[in-house]
């Protein structure tokens, strides 16, 4: 399935960046891609708003029949999304990798 | 010189610090001087519409109208006497419950000079710093308005002397003892100084300031990862920082919504061996926190994109507040337990130093909420240390406690005599009492002075259980005389007015100032002068603000017009009717004229520019401008006076009678008035000696010309002058002051003679009413004598 996209947001993942990557999401599923893959090996810090608007991104996903995971979670974010369930509703891997290994599975 | 009353201050038959009563016999005064009045009232209807010689107006309308001025002073004087108080009190040292050293009000003492000798000022000077008063509350100024070199020096020798004293010796040694205990405690704290400082970086790497911005909490990051010690588990750690991303961004997003980007955000981190704080400060509005805690929704939906930031808060720390502090700002205060690793027992130590040294900082904080820093508790207490060094070396600088102040006198510039002395006192800046003790420069102070009458200005609070001060302005106390000759022959003991008048005026909250002997609130004087000073405000009187803000000097009897001002403000008075003081009274006929003729001339030109009934002095009650008036009244006596004394001189030489009936008529409607008007006054005047009372009638009549020249001069409007009563005695025989009582004296003898002549004669046709004027012209004549007497005296050479 060769149809994926990566974005890799960086630094604090707060409102702006969240409705930056957002924006991102909405444009690569209206170029067609059905599978994104947010690696947040370059995030060092999310907060409740960043999370709002990867919730609002994951709304945009759904409507599309699109998927969307994350990978490369440091140790906050990891308690970030255990805390508000969210690793419930994300597909988070590991590493991108693993990711692949999933997707070609 | 009298000697001190021996006081008996332990037993007192009052509770309380205060009795007030009515005087003795007053019941009977009452009742005596209203049939007295009725009684005077009928005389004098009977001889308006029966008696009026109408052949002869010329001199029997004046002799009616004088009648009619008496009655009306006598109505009004009896009226006055309605209430007279006597009034206990207990010494300042022996209040109940004693009032607090703190609270003990500072006495400045005025002696007001002008050209007295040294040596008299120095007596009082002396006498007012022996007063039984703490040391360190009590100052005394000579005000020397004849600016004298002599004067000066002996204001300072008495400081230096003063100085030298066991009593201000051992309150040096005090402030001394003190000074150095706190110096001590300086040098201590200077050497900690330091040490704090290096503790105090070391505390500031726990508290971080960024400009709010979008993207600042990068470097908040940065600076939380620095500060991480070794012992705090990872997972709590990073709980942390992440409920301090929310609450950072709580601050920027929300509280700063509205302000100034770049404002400032404050961040402080607690790091305790169980437990995390994290403090973050901003500048908004503040907000109701916990209000919000309890609507939080119990769970939100994962699909919800917004409020997840409070719940996280609520489930990653134990407790959260929101307060706003003294200055304004608000603050998020987080807190997190933890169990520390065991690192915490070995490389964790330093760390853990650190934290009990935050955790002393934040104790100091959480004392003096308005601190920020242990550097600035350091600086606080190093500072309060230094004031209050400061202090004490300007209290042992300002231990002296005789001051001279001498006022520029510049020349065009009204001055505004013994008022004006006293107001510059008041405005130069060097004195600051609360209350102000005025004494002229003759009136030695006896010890007991301020004990008996600093009380007066404190009331009892039974609901906070300490003392408040009250609306008393002033104390006034007795004019006694040390140096009056045998029989007094000027009139000057006034047990009368410093006894039965002055405890009336105090009945009807009047007391009379009468400028020496008294107390005064400086807040009242400056209050009520300075609202005077505006009401009657013009550019030109700019200048003299410092001579005219305080004691009145639109009048040259400047004592009573203050008291009428402050009684007119709503202030009261006392009156404390013990001798405390004793002065010079003048012993030559001159300066008594003198004297009196400013008493005279001052009262009624307060009358002519301040009467009891103007506008601005609605604030009187009607007793007291009854009070005042009557004072004012009593001074237009001279004219009416003239009129009885030359009435029976006219009868002698011409035969005419101003009255239609002498006889059995006159007998029935005059004397029962007459007779009744005596008791009530003997009543009313009971414990004062004869002799005394008698003399004081005899100046209130041999002093009529001078009453007579006071009110032309005033009606005139010439300017009068403040003429300082000399304290030395003026030599000399005065027989050419009185002409007018000797032409009065001989014209009434030479009236009685030619009529004793034309009795032998057989000529006399109205024997009876001849003896009635005979019997008149000695009483007259008896009066007025007291004035020859005085003219001649001369000191008997053994005194």
């Amino acid at each position: 399935m060769a149809n994926h996209k990566i974005l890799k947001p960086t630094g604090i993942f707060d409102t702006d960046n969240g409705t930056k990557l957002r924006q991102e999401i909405t444009n690569s599923i209206a170029e067609g891609f059905e599978t994104i893959l947010i690696d947040f090996t370059d995030v060092s810090f999310m907060n409740s708003s960043g999370l709002g608007a990867l919730v609002a991104s994951y709304k945009t996903v759904k409507t599309a029949k699109a998927n969307l995971s994350l990978c490369n979670l440091n140790d906050q974010l990891k308690i970030i999304f255990e805390l508000t369930k969210m690793d419930q509703i994300f597909k988070i891997f590991d590493n991108p990798e693993e990711f692949f290994k999933n997707i070609n599975n | 010189m009298i000697t001190p009353n021996p006081l008996v201050e332990d037993s007192y038959s009052f509770s309380g610090n205060l009795q007030i009563r009515l005087k003795e016999r007053t019941m009977l005064f009452r009742y005596l001087m209203i049939i007295n009045l009725i009684f005077g009232g009928w005389y004098l209807q009977w001889r308006i519409t029966n008696s009026i010689n109408f052949s002869v107006w010329w001199i029997s309308i004046p002799l009616l109208l004088a009648e009619i001025y008496c009655y009306l002073g006598g109505v009004m004087f009896y009226i006055g006497l309605w209430r007279p108080l006597v009034r206990e009190i207990r010494s300042l040292k022996f209040m109940r419950p004693p009032l607090p050293k703190e609270q003990i009000p500072k006495v400045d003492v005025f002696i007001t000079c002008y050209n007295e000798p040294v040596d008299m000022v120095e007596t009082t000077a002396k006498a007012a710093l022996k007063m039984d008063y703490p040391v360190s509350k009590l100052k005394v100024y000579v005000l020397d308005d004849g600016n004298s070199l002599a004067m000066r020096e002996m204001a300072q020798n008495l400081c230096l002397q003063d100085l030298q004293s066991p009593e201000l010796q051992a309150e040096a040694d005090l402030i001394n003892q003190k000074r150095s205990q706190l110096m001590a405690r300086l040098a201590q704290i200077q050497i900690l100084s330091p040490e704090i400082s290096k503790a105090q970086k070391i505390l500031d790497l726990f508290h971080l300031e960024v400009n709010g911005e979008a993207d600042s909490f990068a470097q908040v990051l940065i600076w939380f990862e620095e500060i991480k010690p070794i012992y705090v588990p990872l997972r709590t750690w990073l709980e942390c920082q992440t409920a301090l991303g929310e609450g950072f961004d709580n601050a920027l997003r929300h509280a700063h919504k509205d302000l100034p980007p770049k404002t400032a955000i404050t961040i402080d981190i607690l790091i305790l061996s169980q437990g995390i704080e994290i403090k973050i400060w901003d500048q908004g509005k503040s907000f109701d926190w916990q209000g919000k805690i309890k609507n939080l929704p119990a769970e939100i939906d994962v699909l919800e994109e917004h409020g997840r930031g409070m719940v996280m808060l609520q489930e990653l720390m134990d407790s959260s507040y929101y307060t706003t502090t003294p200055d304004q700002r608000n603050c998020l205060i987080l807190f997190k337990s933890y169990e520390a690793t065991a690192d915490i027992e070995t490389e964790g130590k330093v760390s853990q130093l650190t934290g009990y040294l935050q955790s002393f900082q934040e104790l100091i904080l959480q004392s003096y909420p308005h601190l920020s820093s242990l550097d600035d508790y350091l600086k606080q207490v190093q500072q309060s240390l230094e004031k209050e060094i400061y202090d004490l070396e300007i209290e042992l600088s300002n231990l002296g406690r005789a001051c001279y102040i001498a006022r520029p006198k510049p020349k065009g510039k009204p001055h505004h005599a013994k008022a004006g002395n006293i107001n510059y006192a008041i405005f130069s800046g060097e004195t600051n009492g609360d209350l102000i003790l005025t004494l002229d420069a003759d009136h030695i102070p006896q010890p007991q002075f301020l004990q008996r009458v600093v009380p007066y200005f404190f009331q009892y609070n039974i609901n906070t259980g300490k003392y408040d001060s009250n609306q008393i302005a002033f104390v006034q106390t007795p004019q006694a005389f040390y140096n009056l000759p045998p029989g007094d022959p000027f009139g000057h003991q006034a047990h009368l007015f410093y006894g039965l008048i002055q405890q009336s005026k105090d009945g009807m909250n009047s007391a009379f100032y009468t400028g020496t002997n008294a107390i005064l609130r400086r807040e009242a004087l400056v209050n009520v002068g300075l609202q005077n000073f505006s009401m009657d405000f013009n550019e030109d009187r700019l200048a003299e603000f410092d001579l005219v803000g305080g004691m009145s000097s639109n009048s040259i009897t400047e004592d009573m017009n203050t008291a009428m001002r402050l009684h007119a403000a709503g202030w009261k008075s006392v009156y404390h009717n013990e001798e405390l003081s004793a002065g010079l009274a003048p012993d030559d006929l001159i300066s008594t004229l003198q004297q009196r003729l400013r008493w005279a001339q001052g009262t009624i030109q307060v009358l002519l520019r301040e009467s009891p009934f103007s506008k601005n002095k609605e604030g009187l009650s009607f007793f007291q401008q009854l009070q005042y008036f009557q004072t004012m009244y009593s001074y237009f006596a001279g004219f009416f006076i003239l009129i009885f004394l030359i009435s029976p001189i006219i009868y002698f030489f011409t035969g005419i009678i101003p009255v239609n009936a002498y006889g059995n008529e006159f007998a029935i409607h005059f004397f029962p008035a007459f007779i009744l008007n005596r008791i009530t006054f003997t009543v009313a005047c009971w414990g004062i000696p004869a002799g005394e009372l008698w003399r004081s009638e005899q100046y209130a009549i041999g002093l009529f010309p001078l009453f007579i020249q006071a009110v032309i001069s005033v009606f005139s409007g010439k300017p009068l002058s403040f003429k300082v009563t000399p304290k030395q005695r003026q030599s000399g025989m005065f027989l050419g002051l009185i002409i007018p009582q000797l032409t009065i004296i001989i014209l009434t003898s030479l009236g009685i003679l030619w009529s004793l002549y034309r009795l032998l004669q057989g000529q006399l046709e109205n024997p009876g009413v001849t003896f009635l004027n005979i019997g008149w012209s000695i009483y007259n004549i008896s009066l007025l004598w007291v004035m020859v007497k005085a003219a001649t005296w001369q000191p008997s050479v053994n005194q």
